[in-house]
């Protein structure tokens, strides 16, 4: 009796959690090319956050100590949300994954043992970050440039 | 009795028009579906007919495949640009027509 109130209440949770992830837009009638570079652009721009969050990262790898929190730099990301006119970025989150350690008497950041900590981040992970936000980027502007000519041969219709 | 508007504007021109709309609005699709490609739990939108061509094809219907989106994008384009030529050509006629052959 439990195991199935139990799987009730896990497949309710996966229904709201799939109903939550619908999109904004519900139908594309009344939209034009126009409205395809309103909602490519913003895809650029998005995809510009997460490139600028990689590259600031990265140059924040070994910042041992920052003045916001007094810890080392935490891995900052981006979370998208689907909006009416394209994508929006609804947030820029930092990681929660733990700190690394490293034995380094001498640093005087050290603690008792002698151990540091290191920031969360990880540049392999970082590199493969930026290659895929700016393959995106590329895939929004060639959205964008496609959208423009739709609009211009509209336009060219009047001649 | 035609009307002289059913010349100059007939079901042709009427046709390729909301085509050329059609196809504005398609474009604002995959627009919407490649920008939102790095969007978390994001189901790409399709228009019906897409649909069950891609449920006969593929499996994974509800899936974003940014390769997919930007072969059915340019495939879109060409399309109203075709029409958009064809639109066109009928209004260089009815310009002709209107002229007595010297316009257009």
């Amino acid at each position: 009796m439990r195991f199935i109130i139990e799987s009730m209440l896990f497949i309710f949770i996966v229904f709201t959690i799939n109903l939550s992830a619908s999109s904004a837009v519900s139908s594309i009638s009344g939209y034009g090319s126009d409205d395809a570079m309103t909602m490519s652009k913003s895809g650029i721009l998005a995809q510009k956050v997460v490139l600028n969050l990689a590259a600031e990262n990265v140059a924040n790898a070994t910042t041992l100590k920052t003045a916001e929190t007094g810890l080392p730099y935490q891995k900052k990301y981006a979370v998208f949300e689907a909006t009416e006119d394209g994508v929006k970025v609804r947030a820029i989150q930092k990681s929660t994954v733990p700190f690394k350690r490293a034995y380094d008497p001498g640093n005087p950041l050290a603690d008792a043992k002698g151990f540091i900590q290191l920031p969360n981040v990880n540049i392999a992970d970082e590199m493969t970050q930026m290659s895929v936000a700016n393959v995106l980027y590329e895939a929004n502007t060639t959205a964008y440039k496609s959208a423009k000519t739709m609009y211009q041969q509209s336009m060219e219709i009047l001649k | 009795m035609p009307s002289i508007e059913n010349m100059i504007f007939d079901s042709t021109s009427r046709r390729l028009a909301s085509a050329m709309q059609v196809a504005g609005e398609k474009q604002a699709m995959y627009a919407y579906n490649i920008a939102n490609a790095a969007t978390p739990r994001f189901k790409p939108l399709r228009f019906d007919e897409e649909l069950k061509k891609a449920t006969d094809k593929y499996s994974n219907e509800g899936e974003m495949s940014l390769e997919e989106e930007m072969a059915l994008m340019s495939e879109n384009r060409l399309k109203h640009s075709a029409y958009s030529k064809l639109l066109s050509a009928r209004i260089q006629i009815a310009k002709k027509i209107m002229t007595l052959g010297k316009g257009g």
